[in-house]
């Protein structure tokens, strides 16, 4: 868990203190980006998850009052923002797992609450990494007005996290951000994407074991585009009390089409094996419609497969 | 609504600028807070400095810079692969919105990059090329040669584009990326951006090669401009390729009537072939060689196909330019004359 502290420019106008929760791969490029933009002095906390203890939770709590009242010093009201891409449960978690991240979560939206009641002159917001796949699940074309229906745990448990935000103190301004299938870098440890695993395997000549058939159609998103928004999002002060927004292409994408780029780029056939259910091979694909706003943007699949092989084939792990 | 910040990155390939190395990153800290203190949307996000197996102390200037200044990123490659690569490798690494390529040398002042931006912008350009003033390496019959090059590359490969070419280049960091993503070693990159973007011009600087300028030093010779100029022809496109394709086509034609006409000269005037067997003998040649080209012309059609896909020219590309507003707006704020009170 780390905490990012800024002086503040003229963009943010105001200090401001950043409290990010999970640094997994869309954690670890909000910070990037965050760091792109402006210069921050980031703390790592320690936090355990299971459950979260006591002394780790308070010793969070007074690094941030004191964090806010060092800012204060410059004259303006600092802002404080809490981002939530923490999270341990897979797409195929069961209920006892979720239940769990759910108590977290919702002990986390509390410590927001206590410290926005602590601190009134300060602007408090909260960003929540919510799931577009996990709340439309076998959706086709979903619109921005389109009911969510989660058919899994992992969906279920995103749509209560998203509920509990938007129950909190109104004080809270509150943004809910709907990734759809998010991917990056060929990682040595913890999950990886389609993509990411269709490159190293092809790389070693391994079979890849996808989830689904050739014809299921998914929305991707590179990891980058995400932090560079979301670093956009904070550093800009919003008024709306509530905002839902889509990080999606709005482009559906077969598995075929992805196999097909993947084996243009490593020029070399990919062994696949594909593990088709009636639960797993549903289709998840979003109309363009549903595109956050500016700056949302979303770099080329082609462009970022490609920069992902060179990235791993320049890496001594590949 | 969320402002728009446009994130700008610039990629430098290093191999011997130890000596210019600390004054060009303080003009790039200089551009960098000139914007965040004018309330500018756009950011110098990182400066990209590529290490081309560096023959100096390049690397570990670079180190220092780095370790004082977070926006400076040092990428080094295992071994010296030429500029165009190491470019390639600093785009590949970036993430802004815009990327600008530049010398390491102070050939390309970083002041200059905002005038590089307006044009981009105001024109909807994807990208623009720095177009030199007057002489850049300080000795007429270089830039003469230069130019005359870049204007025989033009008309050699159809591209109207060459003569923009410059390493001073703002870039659409989607299309610079793109282009960097397919690019080999022996793919030209400038020609490689050609197949994302049309939308490219240039803006008049006064460039200067101070390296040769001060001490007669170029990294340029005759030997890399033969090679620029057969990458450039291998990249441009097949046309050449499609010329000899052409070629077979006519010489089929040209051996059909050839042999039609020995034939006929050997039916009408048989006294003008006193050989025997001679004129059957021709006419094979003949045909066999026509039907030949033309096999090797479809092989050649074939070839143009494979070497299109093989180099990943694209079938389509999507763009967004609609960002470019904000970054309009700013440069006619500044436009603007100032109010008094």
């Amino acid at each position: 868990m780390w905490v990012l502290e800024s002086q503040g420019d003229v963009l943010s106008r105001r200090p401001q203190v950043v409290v990010l929760f999970g640094s997994g791969l869309i954690g670890a490029s909000c910070i990037k980006w965050l760091q792109v933009l402006m210069p921050w002095t980031a703390t790592e906390l320690p936090f355990a998850w299971e459950p979260i203890r006591d002394d780790h939770e308070s010793q969070l709590s007074n690094h941030v009052v004191s964090s806010l009242e060092r800012l204060r010093r410059s004259g303006l009201a600092p802002r404080l923002s809490f981002l939530w891409c923490a999270g341990k449960a897979g797409f195929g978690a069961e209920a006892t797992e979720t239940a769990g991240e759910l108590a977290n979560f919702t002990r986390v939206v509390d410590l927001a609450t206590k410290l926005a009641a602590a601190t009134p002159d300060v602007a408090v917001d909260f960003t929540l990494f919510s799931s577009a796949g996990g709340l439309f699940e076998g959706m086709r074309l979903v619109q921005p007005d389109t009911e969510p229906r989660p058919l899994r745990p992992y969906g279920q448990l995103k749509l209560d996290q998203e509920a509990v935000l938007k129950a909190t103190d109104s004080r809270i301004n509150k943004l809910i951000l709907r990734p759809s299938s998010v991917y990056g870098p060929v990682s040595p440890a913890g999950r990886m994407g389609l993509i990411p695993v269709l490159i190293r395997n092809g790389l070693r000549r391994a079979v890849s074991t996808i989830a689904g058939n050739v014809s299921t159609q998914r929305d991707y998103v590179h990891v980058d585009d995400i932090g560079r928004y979301v670093a956009q999002v904070m550093l800009s002060e919003s008024d709306a009390a509530l905002r839902t927004e889509f990080l999606v292409s709005g482009c559906p994408t077969s598995i075929l089409e992805i196999v097909r780029v993947v084996e243009h780029i490593l020029s070399r056939k990919l062994y696949v094996n594909y593990e088709i259910s009636a639960s797993n091979s549903r289709d998840i694909t979003f109309a363009a419609a549903c595109r956050a706003p500016a700056p949302w943007a979303t770099e080329d699949l082609a462009t970022t497969i490609r920069q992902i092989y060179r990235q791993q084939l320049a890496s001594k792990k590949g | 609504m969320t402002q728009s910040i446009i994130s700008i990155s610039t990629v430098t390939p290093v191999y011997c600028g130890e000596s210019y190395l600390s004054a060009l990153v303080d003009k790039l800290g200089q551009l960098k807070s000139a914007w965040e203190g004018s309330g500018a949307p756009m950011r110098l996000a990182e400066a990209i400095f590529v290490v081309d197996a560096a023959i100096d102390g390049s690397e570990a200037v670079l180190r220092s810079l780095a370790a004082k200044h977070h926006w400076v990123r040092v990428l080094t490659l295992a071994r010296n692969f030429g500029q165009h690569p190491a470019t390639m490798a600093g785009i590949s690494y970036s993430s802004g919105d815009w990327v600008v390529t530049m010398d390491e040398d102070l050939q390309h002042d970083p002041v200059e990059i905002p005038k590089l931006l307006e044009l981009a912008v105001s024109k909807g350009l994807d990208v623009v090329y720095a177009r030199p003033t007057d002489a850049v390496h300080g000795g007429l019959w270089r830039d003469f040669a230069s130019k005359t090059f870049k204007k025989v590359m033009g008309r050699l490969t159809s591209n109207p584009f060459i003569t923009h070419f410059n390493s001073f280049r703002l870039m659409r960091g989607v299309v610079a990326r793109a282009a960097a993503s397919v690019s080999s070693h022996e793919t030209y990159f400038d020609v490689a951006v050609v197949w994302y973007t049309n939308r490219i011009d240039s803006v008049a600087f006064k460039l200067r090669d101070l390296r040769h300028a001060e001490q007669g030093k170029s990294s340029y010779t005759f030997r890399k401009l033969i090679s620029h100029a057969r990458r450039m022809l291998v990249t441009s496109s097949s046309k050449h390729l499609r010329v000899g394709a052409l070629l077979g086509v006519g010489a089929i034609f040209g051996c059909g009537l050839l042999a039609i006409k020995t034939l006929v000269q050997k039916i009408l005037y048989p006294e003008s072939v006193p050989v025997p067997g001679w004129t059957s003998l021709f006419i094979g040649v003949l045909l066999l060689g026509g039907l030949t080209l033309m096999l090797l012309s479809i092989i050649i059609e074939y070839l143009t196909i494979v070497l299109l896909h093989s180099q990943g020219k694209p079938t389509f590309f999507v763009i967004d330019r609609s960002p470019d507003d904000v970054v309009m707006s700013y440069f006619r704020r500044l436009e603007q004359p100032s109010v008094g009170a």
